[in-house]
């Protein structure tokens, strides 16, 4: 008969990663694995004002801290399980979600673990912080209430999540609030669709947001312009191809339209593999390209926006699986 | 395996008695099979193959056995309706859409084609130097990927015949080394494994519909302190990633990256080989499993409901011997 063993305990050394620097790895080769290292922070890291890029990787199951000016490496958290998106709060801290660790860790600027909210059966891929509330609204993919996923806002950042959902969708992936404290986010119905809800301010479920003037055929970033009034979508299959590209998208009640489009190059002047969930910061786009098209190394990048084009400055040392971006003030 | 070989000796020597006393009637492609046989009694391999006529509606299962011979059974009626004896060591199998069946012999280091219901194979596939292990077949294009363990020429490999090529183009992977698990899903990405051969470790990798190499993927089970222990084989439900490690567990897989969905929990499970997941009904999700199971004294193949699982709704066991690998062939709609 068979047996049914399951073994190799995860060290979670997440906590106390303060300290000293404490070694290894600038330029690590990619890991097919979580790499079970531990944390390491940056003396430039540890008395750093300046803003820093925190980058999700899945592939090692690690956070990058990236000074944002430069894209070096300053810091790298380890102990994570699957982690994915990411999102900041006006304290600058940033939220990581960890889909298969089933948990949303709050870590501060210097990457020290805060807090952390388990939530047993979700899978955590996306989140976004509302400064008109504080709270904090988590997307998962899957698993909550059933099979199709949801978004569960935490008031607050704390305690026990309230789950919204739009009963049309079923994968749910990304989303930001607008300046209303209106939250959308995008995902696909059960047959694979690309879908975008809105959950109004203060409503108990969420709608579909028809979409206009272009076809988004796998779900990228959602991120509110403040600049330009409008929303910055991602789509993952940009083209219905291995590619990736972001859309300024403008909200009008139950529309959405598609206003342009920024094409995104990687270091090789190719068009991008994927580009998970990037992150819109002082008109510029960050974001790391998990290339397994093969064209060029995966990598951290750096874009004007909306013009897009060529990248301003990459790092193409450390990421494996990088999925997930945020700035931290 | 003494078993099996003392099995295969009197499985012959008793098709020779049977075709020696006993008249004959023209089947299938020229093979015969005893006069005033039943389905049900027509337990043993003979010679040569043979299949009933008129099963063009019927939805068959495939079981390859340890005895090196591959029996077939109408999938509802679980009666035996044909054993193919081209064999040396069949291993897994895949079907396509067009209810064609693909047979892995991996000491022959070939995989046999057969047409539903057929007795001769439509097609040879030659996998040499290595021993294929499993396959499946992309939906997409009709292209056929064998996970070869390593064979003759270390390490394994994937191959992959495009459709109507006579050559594979093969990869490899160091983490991996060896296959003993592959499934494509229905955009054309291909899920690959090792399996579980003791002293290594499990690992997964995929190679995306327009990739050109393997990329390893971590591939989380239900719980992450925890990582897979036996797992037999892959499947596409017609939805997620199914992985056989004794329960089935599924997996979505986008953009690369793996994601946890559930488990389907299978009473009176064991099986050596891969599980073939039933599904009718292109786009949904299958609606059940079926898979060898061998048990102290008796081998078995289940039947079981999915995704609920739980225990077997039957339990076939006539004419298998050791069953590895299973597919199913859907009757053909024209």
């Amino acid at each position: 008969m068979k047996r049914y063993y399951w073994f190799v305990p995860i060290l979670f050394v997440l906590c106390a990663c303060g300290g000293n620097a404490v070694a290894p790895a600038l330029g690590v080769a990619p890991a097919p694995h979580p790499d079970r290292r531990s944390s390491w922070i940056s003396p430039e890291l540890e008395r750093t004002q300046a803003p820093l890029l925190f980058v999700s990787d899945a592939g090692t199951a690690d956070v990058y801290i990236y000074n944002v000016k430069t894209l070096k490496l300053i810091g790298t958290i380890t102990g994570f399980a699957q982690p994915q998106g990411e999102c900041s709060d006006n304290k600058g801290n940033v939220w990581v979600t960890d889909a298969s660790g089933e948990t949303v860790y709050e870590l501060s600027h210097r990457g020290h673990l805060e807090n952390e909210l388990v939530q047993k059966g979700a899978t955590p891929v996306g989140c976004t912080w509302d400064p008109t509330t504080g709270n904090l609204a988590v997307m998962s993919l899957l698993g909550v209430p059933s099979q199709s996923g949801g978004v569960l806002v935490f008031p607050k950042g704390v305690g026990t999540p309230t789950l919204y959902t739009n009963s049309k969708q079923y994968f749910y992936n990304f989303g930001d609030y607008d300046a209303g404290g209106n939250l959308f986010f995008d995902g696909r119905d059960a047959n694979g669709n690309f879908m975008l809800s809105e959950l109004p301010k203060g409503k108990s479920s969420a709608h579909t947001v028809a979409l206009t003037g272009g076809t988004i055929y796998f779900p990228g970033m959602v991120q509110w312009d403040a600049a330009k009034q409008d929303f910055i979508v991602g789509d993952q299959s940009c083209g219905n191809l291995y590619a990736s590209c972001v859309y300024s998208v403008k909200i009008a009640g139950n529309t959405a339209s598609i206003t342009g489009e920024t094409k995104l190059q990687n270091s090789a002047g190719g068009q991008l593999c994927d580009l998970v969930q990037g992150v819109l910061f002082n008109k510029e786009l960050l974001g790391s390209d998990n290339d397994f098209c093969g064209s060029t190394p995966s990598a951290t990048y750096i874009w004007p926006y909306p013009g897009g084009g060529a990248p301003t400055r990459y790092n193409g040392k450390t990421d494996s699986v990088p999925v997930g971006a945020a700035i931290s003030r | 395996m003494m078993t099996n070989r003392y099995g295969h000796l009197f499985a012959l020597a008793a098709a020779a008695t049977m075709l020696a006393a006993c008249g004959s009637a023209p089947m299938q492609n020229g093979a015969v099979v005893p006069q005033g046989a039943s389905s049900q009694s027509r337990v043993r391999p003979q010679h040569r193959s043979w299949m009933d006529l008129g099963l063009a509606k019927q939805d068959l299962l495939y079981v390859s056995n340890g005895n090196s011979e591959v029996t077939v059974y109408r999938y509802w009626q679980h009666t035996l309706v044909g054993v193919l004896t081209q064999f040396t060591q069949p291993k897994g199998e895949c079907a396509d859409s067009a209810g064609n069946v693909y047979i892995t012999d991996s000491t022959a280091q070939r995989i046999l084609e057969f047409a539903h219901g057929g007795t001769k194979p439509i097609k040879s596939f030659d996998d040499s130097p290595d021993s294929p292990y499993t396959c499946s077949i992309d939906p997409t294009t009709g292209n056929l990927a064998v996970a070869n363990q390593d064979g003759t020429s270390q390490p394994g490999s994937i191959a992959i015949w495009k459709k109507g090529s006579s050559s594979p183009t093969r990869y490899t992977d160091s983490l991996l080394y060896y296959f003993e698990g592959c499934a494509y899903d229905a955009n054309g990405n291909l899920l690959v494994t090792n399996g579980s051969r003791y002293p290594y470790g499990t690992y997964f990798a995929w190679l995306s519909k327009a990739g050109n190499k393997l990329i390893n993927i971590t591939v989380p089970g239900p719980d992450p302190s925890r990582a897979w222990g036996y797992v037999q084989g892959i499947q596409w439900d017609g939805k997620y990633f199914a992985i056989d490690d004794y329960s089935i567990y599924r997996i979505a897989l986008i953009h690369g990256q793996a994601y946890y969905v559930g488990e389907t929990e299978l009473d009176a499970a064991g099986s050596n080989g891969p599980y073939w997941i039933y599904n009718n009904k292109p786009g949904t999700q299958g609606t059940q499993v079926v898979g060898g199971v061998n048990g102290d004294e008796d081998s078995v193949v289940n039947y079981w409901h999915y995704p609920s699982g739980g225990e077997p709704i039957f339990g076939l066991s006539h004419g298998i011997d050791n069953p590895f690998g299973v597919t199913v062939s859907l009757k053909q709609q024209k």
